[in-house]
């Protein structure tokens, strides 16, 4: 399997790949082609680091703002010997804050576990010891809590980087969240022995967060207006309430609107300010992506994955015909509109492209190539499609309108034009008028 | 904000997988067929690539409610299919007293309608019924988040949207890729013709 990809990688770069995917996507096929395919789903470091090679060619041209964060990194390294790491893992552990709120919490604990020991006269030394015993217990707890977190397949063999670098700060507490889990995933892979701990002390872990939380807020309270220990972000300021349940709401509110902005960078077209009209964008996208996959299912996907690439001329009208068959007998048997339509699309742009166009239009719906759709649907540049047709001109796009367009969903069918025997798919898009 | 490379690879691998698994081919199969296997190894794929959250779990314990679907994701899944199935004992409390929960929002919201009809309605019962409405219409698209309030409920949305996009970018790559190959196969043009037209790099 090892010698096979690394000759398979070889043989893509002797081509002088520029694209790269190309070349290993036919690697890929070939590679499948001999049997290769089926793994046991856990062979984590011999699979991965297998497949590395060519799935690493096909896919890198994909735009990933992580790139750097996903470069491998040497082993994880254990919570006691990086009190830092630890201190991000004891933020992961409360489902994805941010590093620096994480920090506050971490310092204002042992604050106050300072003040404790200062008040009852104890020694500085062992004082130290034990906070740093505790933060190291905490951290412990917190990593045996992450445990129980159930699956991952395929997890990279090489931990990400715990530590984000600078300027995203929005992300942190996502990709600390998502890389952790990764890495504590690995570390549950690499330490089975392990296991009995997340036993007792899971169930410790959540009081753990608690006593957390109760300390740090009765400390700001009782740090009132002015000295103490040096504060992150949340501070009392004059005049506003400094009772633990405010102060707790506050925080919660302010997650929220952490987590919405980071929805809104995602989602298109949300510059809205009201968290009403904010979730209502959110529900068009969701829908809009689960219908997108639900189109692409239905396009030539499954027969090229299955069925070897080199296909004759003869072989290829004689699947896209049983696929049209198929098509016809499927669409007695669906109960959604959507499909109901698209099968019909389907046939009538056998015949006919301006009958198929007219009865496109005649439901508000347009005709226009997947880049099209993929560009008003994303923010990214890097798309794939060769949709257009030669000679078929884009009718102009009225979903493209400012009111509809988050609304807007991609059709994909197959169609053979004419004489042309080049398969090329053409994306029909629904503007969705009534919302 | 995108997904990690190894999301990718392991969607990627587990969907060439799940595909080569349910056989799925032209020949054999009508469109309703391809589609529906086609969208299940998709969908198992991105469950089982993302890992441990609350939309994956949810996400495979409805599709194994098909009796159909229980062997294919046995399969794919193997000893996790076990573990992600079996019902979280923290989720079992909550529903039940949501509802009565639920029930008796809704009697006091009731009284307070019928209190301040007279006065008219309140922008902040108004503002918080709209923000409910789609948070349960919210609720009902991502799976597994129905116990969530608040900002889990973000979080888990948040995921879920990202994971979509890298799914839905990686089988239009994939299939591109496919139709690359496949018109190749047909025009017989050699490999750096064939790169020529891999458009949109």
């Amino acid at each position: 399997m090892q010698p096979s990809s690394r000759g398979m990688g070889m043989a893509s770069s002797l081509n002088g790949i520029s694209h790269a995917s190309a070349a290993a996507a036919h690697a890929a096929l070939r590679e499948l082609q001999n049997g290769h395919g089926l793994q046991a789903p856990f062979d984590h470091a011999g699979g991965g680091v297998g497949h590395d090679d060519f799935l690493n060619q096909m896919l890198s041209s994909l735009p990933s703002a992580w790139a750097e964060l996903g470069n491998p990194r040497p082993a994880w390294v254990p919570p006691s010997d990086d009190p830092a790491a630890g201190q991000r893992l004891f933020g992961a552990g409360r489902a994805g804050e941010s590093a620096e709120e994480m920090q506050y919490d971490e310092s204002l604990l042992l604050a106050n576990r300072l003040r404790q020991h200062q008040i009852s006269g104890g020694r500085s030394p062992t004082g130290e010891a034990m906070m740093l015993q505790l933060s190291c217990s905490g951290q412990q707890q917190m990593l045996s809590g992450l445990l129980p977190l159930p699956l991952t397949l395929g997890s990279a063999p090489s931990a990400d980087s715990p530590n984000p670098t600078g300027g995203d700060g929005l992300y942190n507490g996502f990709g600390g969240s998502l890389q952790l889990a990764e890495s504590v995933n690995q570390q549950s892979f690499h330490h089975p022995q392990s296991a009995p701990m997340p036993g007792q002390n899971f169930g410790a872990a959540p009081p753990a967060a608690e006593a957390g939380q109760t300390p740090a807020a009765s400390a700001l309270a009782s740090a009132g207006g002015g000295s103490g220990p040096p504060r992150q972000r949340v501070r009392a300021r004059r005049g506003q309430a400094t009772d633990p349940h405010s102060i707790a709401e506050r925080l919660r509110r302010e997650r929220i609107a952490e987590r919405m902005k980071a929805l809104q960078e995602l989602v298109p077209n949300a510059n809205k300010t009201d968290k009403a009209s904010m979730l209502d964008e959110i529900i068009d996208y969701v829908k809009f992506l689960q219908l997108q996959v639900k189109v692409l299912s239905m396009s030539r996907l499954g027969g090229a994955a299955a069925v070897a690439p080199r296909v004759a001329d003869t072989a290829s009208e004689g699947q896209s015909g049983a696929g049209r068959d198929g098509a016809n007998g499927g669409a007695a048997g669906s109960s959604d509109s959507l499909t109901v339509t698209e099968h019909q699309v389907a046939k009538m742009m056998e015949e006919d492209m301006g009958s198929a166009m007219q009865y496109l239009q005649g439901k508000g719906l347009c005709l226009m190539p997947i880049s099209l759709a993929s560009a008003i649907s994303s923010a990214t540049a890097g798309h794939l499609g060769h949709g257009l047709v030669p000679g078929v001109l884009p009718p102009p796009n009225p979903s493209g309108d400012a009111p509809s367009s988050p609304g807007v969903s991609a059709l994909t069918g197959q169609s053979t034009m004419a004489a042309d025997a080049t398969m090329d798919g053409i994306a029909a898009s629904k503007c969705l008028s009534s919302k | 904000m995108q997904a990690t490379k190894s999301f990718e690879q392991a969607f990627l691998k587990h969907l060439l997988r799940g595909c080569r698994l349910s056989a799925v081919s032209y020949k054999s199969m009508s469109l309703q067929e391809r589609k529906s296997a086609i969208k299940l190894s998709a969908d198992v794929a991105m469950a089982s690539a993302r890992g441990g959250r609350k939309w994956t779990r949810g996400l495979i314990t409805k599709l194994s409610k098909e009796d159909e679907h229980r062997s294919f994701l046995q399969l794919i899944l193997g000893t996790e299919y076990g573990r992600l199935t079996k019902p979280c004992h923290g989720s079992w409390k909550i529903p039940r007293s949501k509802k009565i929960v639920r029930r008796s929002l809704r009697v006091c919201s009731r009284r307070k309608n019928n209190l301040r009809a007279p006065h008219g309605v309140k922008s902040s019962v108004l503002a918080r019924t709209l923000v409910e409405k789609r948070t349960h219409a919210l609720k009902r698209l991502v799976p597994g988040v129905e116990s969530l309030d608040g900002y889990s409920l973000l979080d888990e949305t948040l995921d879920y949207v990202i994971s979509l996009r890298a799914q839905v970018d990686l089988m239009q790559k994939l299939l591109t890729t496919f139709e690359a190959s496949k018109l190749g196969a047909l025009s017989k043009c050699t490999l750096p013709e064939r790169k020529a037209s891999f458009v949109g790099k």
